[in-house]
């Protein structure tokens, strides 16, 4: 029974909660579901689960408040069906690590919970292309405050990502190991969260909102 | 008048109750004016009846016009207003000399024949614009022949031909604009619809349609399901159609990735770096081509159902990839056939190159590069 991957499923589709608890299978074991992302982030502080699997759009705030508020404490892996990439990459960088898209086969989400449940980035290939131009809508923010960069070797690896190439084959192209891709790719994530802050506390300084 | 305009305007759509409304008003303020010019300029009026009925006819359109149901297309109202019209102000224009002695300050209809030119050129486009006018300079080159004694010389014959020059500019500029306010005007009708599925529909429909394609085992309702996921998304991300003619890359991906998802029952992922660029008919005819040829050689050859679109563009150029994690070949070994040689005859029409990386076991990746400034 240990062994197996404590999932929370926040989700207002009761159609969606229950199929995730008949179909992620025994290396799976749903702890609690929730309909809103208040109920969510509640539930979580008292099941401590592995990992939480929160849907984008959620009342009060979706999974985009989840993120914020757990992903200190818990991977938070968005499942979505929508194309809002605004929503999305925010939800990224306010600590989710990464995100689903619930067309996926059940063996890709479960592939994807699990990675997630160890701490490992769950990066498909559109995430990687959206992140990729987020840097670039960053870098080129005109206020002339340094913004975190991608070194030439993350933005390479971004690209074979963004391409479709696993992290084994992005290694294999680049002659580093899996290991390596797969830092780079949390090294990249990271930075996007550092510059997602820095533009929310340029925006708040701007408005004279900060204290 | 036997020479009435023949174009109808029977395909339009609705010709946008504004235009209409504008030309309306136009029409109203013009045949104040007539009166106005015509009361105060009795001392020089020849034929006072005759005068009295122009200004009554045009002024009887002008209030038919107001009419309930005469403004919608294909009205048979507004056919018969339209002939009438036409042929008042052609009347108007060709009894000018007749009406009037030489004194008048202004010619006897003024401007308000220009309204039937106007409402044609509205109603069905600038070629039905253009004879209105026309017709209108025929009237006065006849009115001028019968009732305006003497020499026909140059300045004559000018004035005279740029009653119909200027008639017929007039219709051939209302009629490109109220087609550019046409186009824009149903855009902007797709955009709300849009925009209310998009915000009021799409998010269940999406969910239900993700659960069939998860928890299905019926392949044929899967692939069904898959299929119209891609064309909502298609349809989400908005129109092909332009006012520039130009097509979103973002659009075309995924109408490229629908088409596939629906033929060959493949799942498509779209990686692409935003911000995409517009690109012309020619370029947006390659891409479109040389991504649909390689997701079917990925149907076809690859042994997977998965591809990866991949597309991002610098100012100066556009990549786009399509990635598979299939068998994979040895490109030196195979013959320039099929995947490399028609994507490559398409993508260099707009002077581009095709890449083919593949080795047996590692899937296939097909780049296409294009170039973006102007040529």
């Amino acid at each position: 029974m240990s062994s197996r991957i404590k999932v929370l499923v926040a989700d207002d589709h009761a159609v969606w909660r229950s199929g995730m608890r008949a179909e992620l299978g025994e290396a799976f074991w749903v702890v609690g579901e929730a309909e809103d992302a208040p109920t969510a982030i509640e539930l979580a502080r008292t099941l401590e689960p592995d990992v939480v699997a929160a849907d984008l759009r959620m009342p009060d705030g979706g999974g985009l408040r989840v993120a914020a508020e757990l992903s200190d404490r818990f991977p938070v892996v968005i499942l979505t069906v929508s194309e809002a990439h605004d929503d999305l990459l925010a939800a990224i960088g306010a600590g989710a690590v990464g995100y689903l898209v619930k067309s996926s086969t059940v063996a890709e989400i479960g592939a994807g919970l699990a990675a997630a449940s160890r701490g490992e980035p769950v990066f498909s290939a559109s995430l990687a292309a959206l992140v990729l131009g987020d840097f670039t809508r960053v870098a080129t923010t005109p206020d002339g405050r340094p913004v975190k960069a991608l070194s030439p070797r993350e933005r390479e690896v971004l690209r074979l990502v963004a391409r479709g190439s696993t992290y084994r084959a992005v290694g294999k192209e680049l002659f580093i190991a899996e290991r390596t891709v797969e830092n780079h790719v949390r090294n990249i994530l990271e930075k996007l969260r550092l510059n997602r802050r820095d533009e929310l506390i340029r925006w708040a300084a701007k408005r004279g909102l900060d204290e | 008048m036997g020479t009435a305009p023949t174009t109808e305007a029977a395909a339009h759509d609705d010709p946008g109750s504004g235009l209409d409304a504008a030309v309306r008003a136009f029409r109203t303020a013009a045949w104040s004016w007539l009166t106005v010019v015509t009361v105060l300029s009795y001392a020089s009026v020849e034929r006072p009846l005759a005068a009295a009925l122009g200004v009554l006819a045009a002024g009887t359109v002008t209030a038919a016009w107001w009419a309930p149901g005469v403004t919608g297309a294909g009205a048979a109202g507004r056919r018969w207003l339209l002939a009438t019209e036409l042929l008042v102000g052609a009347t108007l224009v060709a009894g000018d000399g007749w009406v009037f002695d030489d004194g008048r300050p202004q010619s006897f209809g003024g401007v308000w024949p220009l309204a039937g030119v106007l409402a044609r050129a509205v109603g069905a486009g600038w070629r039905a614009g253009v004879l209105a006018g026309l017709v209108l300079g025929l009237a006065r080159a006849i009115g001028e022949a019968a009732f305006v004694r003497g020499e026909w010389a140059a300045t004559r014959v000018l004035a005279v031909a740029s009653t119909g020059v200027l008639f017929g500019l007039a219709g051939w500029a209302a009629g490109w604009a109220a087609e550019r306010i046409r186009i824009a005007e149903r855009l902007a009708a797709r955009s709300a619809a849009r925009a209310e599925v998009a915000a009021e529909l799409h998010d269940g429909v999406l969910q239900t349609l993700a659960v069939v394609q998860r928890r299905s085992g019926d392949d044929d309702l899967v692939r069904l399901a898959r299929s119209q996921e891609a064309e909502l998304r298609h349809y989400l991300a908005g129109p092909e159609e332009t006012p520039t003619g130009d097509v979103p890359l973002d659009v075309l991906l995924r109408s490229s990735a629908a088409d596939a998802i629906a033929r060959f029952g493949l799942r498509v992922e779209i990686a692409a770096v935003p911000p995409l660029p517009h690109l012309d008919r020619e370029r947006a005819g390659a891409v479109r081509g040389g991504i649909g040829e390689c997701l079917a050689n990925v149907a076809k050859h690859a042994g997977t159902d998965r591809a990866v679109v991949f597309a991002e563009a610098g100012p100066q150029r556009l990549v786009v990839s399509v990635t598979d994690e299939g068998t994979g070949f040895d490109p030196s070994a195979v013959v320039e056939r099929g995947i490399a040689g028609s994507v490559r005859r398409r993508v260099e029409s707009v002077g581009g190159t095709t890449v083919v990386g593949s080795s047996p076991g590692t899937g296939t990746t097909v780049t296409i590069e294009i170039p973006l400034e102007a040529r």
